[in-house]
């Protein structure tokens, strides 16, 4: 029972994160929101979805650093963390965790 | 000095005991440059290069990217700078229409120029310069040996401008040229010795080369290249090294200004933060200054005319979009549409007079009638001055695609696009981006079901990373005039 709850807490982590991320994607690089509105946790961040090239890729990490208080370094920033915006908030979470019991 | 190899010689004895260049954990003085670049230029002498030869240069920003251009102009050769993510299509027109007969490069990119070099019709050399450096740094000789007449009116390197229309013309940057801009540029910037600049915009670009590695050479300042921009490493090195000249493009400066650090990092050595190439976006310059108590200052330059302009206001705080005022002998004049000089405020096209501008371009005789004109170079760029002669760049009548300073035609990825078997109508345009410039849109009109990543995997390889379309998107046809023009503003969104 406990470990449902913690999966659901932990769920519902990941979708909060996403929602924070598309709410960065508005305000920092400044994506249309109806884009942002119809793309989901699959959504590619690069080329067709939402369209980033690496600027704005790194734009977003800086957002999500604020956003988030967490450090990325550099070298985890690969074409595999940018895929969708799950796997990016997938990445969040666990850093977020890492760097809380850190 | 009446060239620029005489110039980089005679700074480099003045501060020979100074730091040239620190590279890494490697730091040489300008007696230990010299010492590099003759051996380097006795090397390229034995492999046959001559005056007037035409040398392909395609490093990362590098102590080898130092000595080596300046290896290639102390014999009196035409340094051709290429960009170091192009891809063979892309390198080999620039080797035909410079005549390369020697590449010179890095061990990463040796495979691909290779290729090149092995395509290539006419014969052509290739030097990997990080492995003969280790091979051939005993032999030294006086540079005065090797030292040739050269005409200071002879180009010194080539050039490529996206220009207003057509394929990217060439731009023959004379010895000549080259001394007067870095003179101002030193002046207007008071660079001096004891200055360190950060060399972190690509010095295969006219940014990167000219402002900030041939200037600090002119300064016999020291110069910190970096291969690329990481920001976390970027501030560090400003900060260790108490950087005091930082000259690099817009996005660097945005993302410096937002990110964030765990400690903040002291630019209190900075004292010139330029920006160049692109629109410094004021949100993100507020930013900057928030973060690092400065302001980020906009210069302005065209390939045709070298730097025209940069903003050294007093009143930066109100000037922030402003591209400053004209560097010593450079003129330049706002004309309206009807060829008037126009009105304090009034919007018009920037004209440049410049004794660093080309007369024309070789071979287009229509297009220079249109842009050069009564001593002038007519830059396509729009905007105004105000009434303390500030120039501000509003907007630009040219064609073409500013993807963070490097500019795109867009139409050579449309006659790669058009070259794809399920692509029927191709039009590709700049969108607009919150960093003051734009990202490449392709707008395809498909024959058969096609997916963007079958877009994307076709130009990857053929051109450049950062001329691959960032969106695709497909439509059933394009928006059109009556008179079957397309319309491309319809399409930016």
């Amino acid at each position: 029972m406990s470990r449902d709850r913690a999966h659901m807490q932990a769920n519902w982590q990941v979708e909060d994160i996403e929602e924070r991320i598309k709410r960065i994607l508005i305000s920092r690089l400044e994506i249309q929101p109806s884009t942002v509105a119809e793309s989901d946790s699959h959504t590619p961040l690069f080329g067709r979805g939402l369209g980033l090239d690496s600027v704005e890729a790194l734009a977003l990490v800086v957002g999500i650093e604020e956003e988030f208080d967490i450090e990325i370094p550099d070298e985890d920033l690969t074409v595999g963390l940018f895929q969708s915006i799950a796997s990016l908030a997938e990445y969040v979470s666990q850093r977020v965790s890492s760097q809380t019991k850190g | 000095m009446k060239t620029i190899p005489e110039m980089f010689h005679t700074i480099a004895m003045r501060n020979a005991t100074r730091t040239a260049v620190v590279d890494g954990g490697i730091a040489v003085s300008y007696a230990e440059l010299e010492g590099m670049v003759s051996a380097l230029a006795a090397q390229l002498y034995d492999m046959g290069v001559r005056l007037g030869d035409r040398v392909g240069l395609m490093l990362r920003n590098s102590l080898d990217f130092v000595v080596s251009y300046r290896a290639i102009a102390a014999l009196g050769a035409i340094v051709v700078p290429l960009n170091e993510h192009y891809q063979q299509t892309e390198l080999l027109y620039f080797l035909n229409a410079c005549g390369v007969s020697l590449m010179m490069t890095s061990k990463e990119f040796a495979p691909l120029c290779q290729q090149v070099v092995s395509s290539h019709q006419a014969p052509c050399k290739l030097l990997v310069v990080d492995d003969h450096r280790r091979k051939s740094s005993a032999r030294l000789e006086s540079p005065e040996d090797l030292l040739c007449e050269i005409d200071p009116d002879t180009p010194l390197m080539y050039q490529f401008s996206s220009g207003s229309t057509g394929t990217p013309k060439k731009i023959a940057r004379t010895h000549r040229n080259l001394l007067f801009e870095l003179d101002s540029l030193v002046q207007a910037l008071d660079a001096k010795n004891t200055d360190r600049f950060l060399g972190v915009a690509p010095f295969s670009h006219v940014n990167g080369l000219v402002r900030s590695m041939m200037a600090s050479q002119r300064a016999g300042a020291t110069l910190y290249p970096v291969p690329r921009f990481e920001r976390r490493a970027v501030a560090e090195l400003i900060e260790k090294n108490r950087i005091t000249v930082f000259i690099a493009v817009p996005f660097m400066f945005s993302i410096l200004g937002q990110a964030r650090f765990r400690r903040q990092p002291d630019f209190s050595s900075l004292r010139l933060a330029i920006s160049s190439s692109a629109p410094m976006p004021k949100k993100h310059n507020q930013q900057f200054y928030k973060q690092f108590g400065m302001y980020v200052r906009q210069l302005y330059g065209s390939t045709e005319t070298g730097t025209i302009s940069v903003n050294l206001s007093e009143d930066i705080e109100n000037s922030l979009d402003s591209v400053g005022t004209p560097i010593q002998g450079v003129e330049v004049e706002v004309f309206s549409d009807d060829g008037h000089v126009t009105e304090v405020e009034e919007m018009g096209e920037f004209a440049v007079r410049s004794p660093t501008a080309i007369k024309g371009y070789k071979g287009l005789d229509e297009l220079n009638k249109e842009v050069f004109r009564n001593g002038y170079f007519f830059t396509g760029d729009l905007g105004r001055k105000d009434q303390n002669g500030l120039l501000y760049l509003v907007g630009r009548k040219k064609f073409f695609i500013n993807k963070a300073g490097f500019k795109i035609d867009p139409r050579e990825i449309e006659d790669l696009l058009e070259g794809h078997p399920k692509v029927d109508e191709v039009v590709v345009v700049g969108v607009p981006r919150a960093y003051g410039d734009e990202k490449v849109k392709a707008v395809i009109v498909a024959n058969t079901p096609c997916t963007e990543q079958e877009i994307v995997d076709y130009c990857r390889g053929k051109i450049a990373d950062f001329k691959i379309p960032s969106v695709v998107e497909f439509r059933d046809s394009l928006p059109k005039s009556p008179t079957g023009k397309i319309r491309r503003g319809m399409l930016t969104e």
